[in-house]
């Protein structure tokens, strides 16, 4: 697909059925739009993501990706980019930190954004000799989140699912991380579902961007609004049934 | 040099194709691939059936090319099974076996005039461990430029966690395919080899193979680790495995035969061999394992 063509990303009556638990869905997200999804747990958030990143097969329903003048023909998943839990579903430890990063799609531009971003270890990886021999099993499970991360971001996937990635990063990387994901976001052809069980995150941040938030409840969909939409962080965690920071 | 450490080269160069191509099976792709074995076999036979028509070099050529093909059989029985490793090597040796039954005839083996056995030269003397040399050394440098090259990372990375497909966009069934024919016409190579030098090819050749790769690369592996040499596996770990592999042999072969002469027949007999090997394995790992508590490494198996 060429650049400028994504348009939007449609879950029409997206079902999926398991003996003691049901998820229904119905909605869309559109280029350039960061989209929250916060529940408790065993909501369903994750098996969303799964349904739409295809590692799970639906029970009846679309997951429909659209362009300028129609569909997107091609094999979803190949347009969609799955950032898990956990990082060690999608990596080999025994592997170079290196020699992950050259099977990304653009090693130059990981170079790049590490410096950008403040991630010292990441870049003395990449550019001293002393230590280009590290292995993806020496990293931290936050450096390996973010790396993870970064890679996904330079992915050409129109869609980027973020499963829970920003917990285990620490403030600054966080922010950094976060400007990141926005700015690769609104520049590009992408956009961005994020699962976050941290409400007073969510609420931070759905609020500088304006944000909408999908509240999930037993697989089925409380409400799709803004935070000022839904009163707040705590009407929002009174709806998702999640304990905030602050209780 | 002396017949020991003569035996002692032509056998660790024999060997290398082998565990070269296990290398891949068994610590890259964590694939137990008893088609090692029929390939093997296929190999030899083929490289003796065609040594008849053509030079030794372009015959021991066919037997990697029949290595090659059993590893295509492999890896569509792996794509079509559903991915089920241990049973896809299974069925392929069943079915190679009966392939190598067709392909011997109405013969059980297949035995070579002494002229055409190695590459023409006489056996005496070290040419025949130059040419194994030369072979080791090719087999080794295709390996470890495969394993740094683009397929050979994602390979690996396939191979220790398939789940990564996902995130990378890669095909399993089709790196497994890759991977799984080279290391099969490594293997073939071996065994056409093999069955050139010696001037005899047979379809009972094989067995045992994958025992023998697995402790050997197993032996390689825990020794580069316990050494600290490295963190993961590497294609080093094949050549330091076939050489601790073939010295243990050779070594208890020497002690077998002594203990025979001086004390008694029933103390050690030839097939302890493997049971030596074994024992350094278990006795390795133990050190490792008192010595370095925070590693995982392919002795998961």
């Amino acid at each position: 697909m060429k650049n400028g063509d994504f348009k939007k990303l449609r879950c029409s009556n997206l079902v999926k059925n398991y003996d003691e638990f049901s998820l229904t869905v119905n909605f869309e997200v559109g280029k350039s739009e960061i989209f929250f999804i916060c529940g408790h747990n065993g909501s369903g958030k994750s098996t969303l993501l799964r349904l739409i990143g295809g590692r799970e097969f639906k029970t009846s329903g679309e997951v429909t990706l659209e362009k300028e003048g129609g569909l997107i023909n091609e094999r979803l998943h190949d347009h969609v980019t799955w950032i898990p839990q956990n990082v060690n579903d999608v990596v080999a430890n025994s592997l170079l930190v290196r020699e992950i990063i050259k099977l990304s799609e653009n090693p130059e531009r990981i170079r790049e954004l590490s410096s950008s971003i403040g991630a010292s270890w990441l870049y003395q990886i990449l550019k001293t000799r002393r230590e280009k021999k590290k292995l993806v099993r020496e990293l931290s499970g936050g450096q390996k989140q973010l790396l993870v991360g970064l890679m996904a971001l330079v992915s050409s996937g129109n869609v980027l699912l973020l499963d829970e990635v920003f917990r285990s990063l620490d403030d600054s990387t966080m922010t950094n991380y976060w400007n990141m994901v926005k700015g690769v976001v609104k520049s590009a052809d992408k956009c961005a579902l994020v699962v976050s069980h941290d409400l007073d995150f969510v609420a931070q941040k759905s609020s500088e961007t304006n944000a909408r938030i999908m509240v999930l409840r037993r697989g089925e969909i409380e409400g799709i609004k803004t935070i000022d939409e839904w009163g707040g962080v705590a009407e929002l965690a009174t709806v998702a049934a999640i304990a905030t920071g602050r209780d | 040099m002396s017949s020991f450490a003569g035996d002692l080269t032509f056998f660790f160069f024999a060997y290398l194709p082998l565990m070269m191509g296990a290398y891949i099976s068994i610590l890259i792709l964590r694939f137990p691939d008893l088609t090692i074995e029929a390939s093997w076999c296929i190999g030899g036979i083929t490289a003796c059936s065609m040594v008849s028509y053509c030079h030794p070099l372009l015959a021991s050529l066919f037997g990697l090319f029949a290595g090659a093909v059993c590893g295509v059989l492999t890896s569509v029985i792996f794509s079509f099974t559903g991915r089920t490793k241990l049973l896809s090597g299974l069925i392929s040796y069943t079915i190679l076996e009966a392939v190598g039954f067709h392909l011997l005839g109405s013969k059980s083996s297949i035995f070579l005039n002494r002229s055409e056995s190695m590459f023409g030269f006489s056996l005496a003397g070290s040419t025949p461990v130059l040419i194994y040399a030369l072979w080791g050394i090719v087999v080794t440098l295709v390996v470890c430029i495969w394993q740094s090259s683009q397929w050979g990372i994602k390979t690996r990375l396939i191979g220790e966690n398939p789940g990564s497909s996902l995130f990378f966009k890669l095909p399993i069934s089709r790196h497994f395919a890759g991977a799984l024919i080279l290391s099969n016409a490594l293997v073939g190579l071996g065994g056409g080899l093999w069955g050139l030098y010696f001037g005899h090819a047979s379809n009972m050749q094989g067995i045992g193979l994958v025992l023998k790769a697995f402790l050997a690369l197993l032996l390689g592996d825990e020794m580069l680790r316990l050494l600290r040499v490295t963190k993961r596996s590497v294609p080093l770990a094949a050549i330091v495995g076939t050489g601790l592999f073939v010295l243990l042999y050779q070594l208890t072969e020497k002690l077998q035969v002594y203990v025979a002469t001086r004390v008694s027949e029933q103390w050690l007999k030839p097939n302890d061999k493997q049971f030596v090997v074994a024992l350094v394995l278990v006795m390795l790992l133990f050190a490792r394992r008192s010595k370095i508590q925070d590693r995982n490494s392919v002795s998961d198996w």
